[in-house]
């Protein structure tokens, strides 16, 4: 019974994956696209999850803790960027000019 | 045969979740809507998920499957923390470019005011 239902939410994971992937592609603005890449990413570590349980395999656990701490510091960054134009803001830049 | 039962009603509930996030993501009309869809809902979404591995892993059969669970604990805290702090970094920028918000929208709490990092780092 596990296999019927860990196939169905696989395929639903898939839908939702291509779904944020139209948004990426046509997002208005680079909000949207960034928010659609953070949706993306959670979609990839709930597709492993869900791959771990069909397969009944533990060798993916630890890719999901790598692909979310990842994705968080990619949206930070990108939200940093999008703000101030920067990401790391150099010390001392006022004494320069 | 319970333990399966349960795991796969978790599991329905997260797929649920997660694609009402994505369909909110499709569906809404503005970029702060979007963003209000995927943070929740998704976030909700993926600890379900998770606790369907906890229990699927904690009673497996298979002796050699069977551990001490602390990634998923790792991973549910992690999300728990993080997701808030990107949706509001996020927010934020959006409000510091002037998205264009909703037109039916008619309360913005920040219009007018003074807000100092907004004027500096532009």
């Amino acid at each position: 019974m596990i296999e019927w239902v860990t196939n169905f939410v696989l395929i639903m994971i898939g839908v939702s994956f291509a779904i944020s992937l139209y948004r990426v592609v046509k997002g208005p603005t680079s909000i949207d696209r960034a928010v659609a890449l953070d949706n993306m990413s959670s979609n990839v570590v709930a597709f492993i999850i869900v791959f771990s349980i069909r397969f009944a395999t533990l060798h993916f656990i630890d890719a999901m803790m790598v692909i979310a701490i990842l994705s968080f510091i990619g949206t930070v960054a990108f939200a940093k960027y999008i703000a101030t134009g920067m990401i790391i803001e150099k010390k001392g830049k006022e004494h320069d000019h | 045969m319970i333990i399966e039962i349960i795991c796969a009603m978790f599991l329905l509930i997260g797929a649920v979740f997660i694609f009402s996030a994505s369909f909110g993501l499709y569906r809404l009309p503005d970029a702060y809507c979007r963003m209000h869809a995927t943070t929740k809902a998704s976030t909700l979404g993926l600890i379900s998920m998770l606790i369907a591995s906890i229990i699927f892993f904690s009673f497996s059969p298979d002796i050699r499957q069977q551990r001490i669970v602390i990634q998923e604990v790792l991973i549910i805290f992690f999300t728990f923390l993080s997701a808030p702090v990107g949706a509001h970094m996020l927010a934020r920028s959006a409000y510091m470019i002037r998205i264009r918000m909703y037109e039916r929208l008619h309360v913005d709490e920040l219009e007018g005011k003074h807000l100092p990092h907004l004027s500096e780092q532009r």
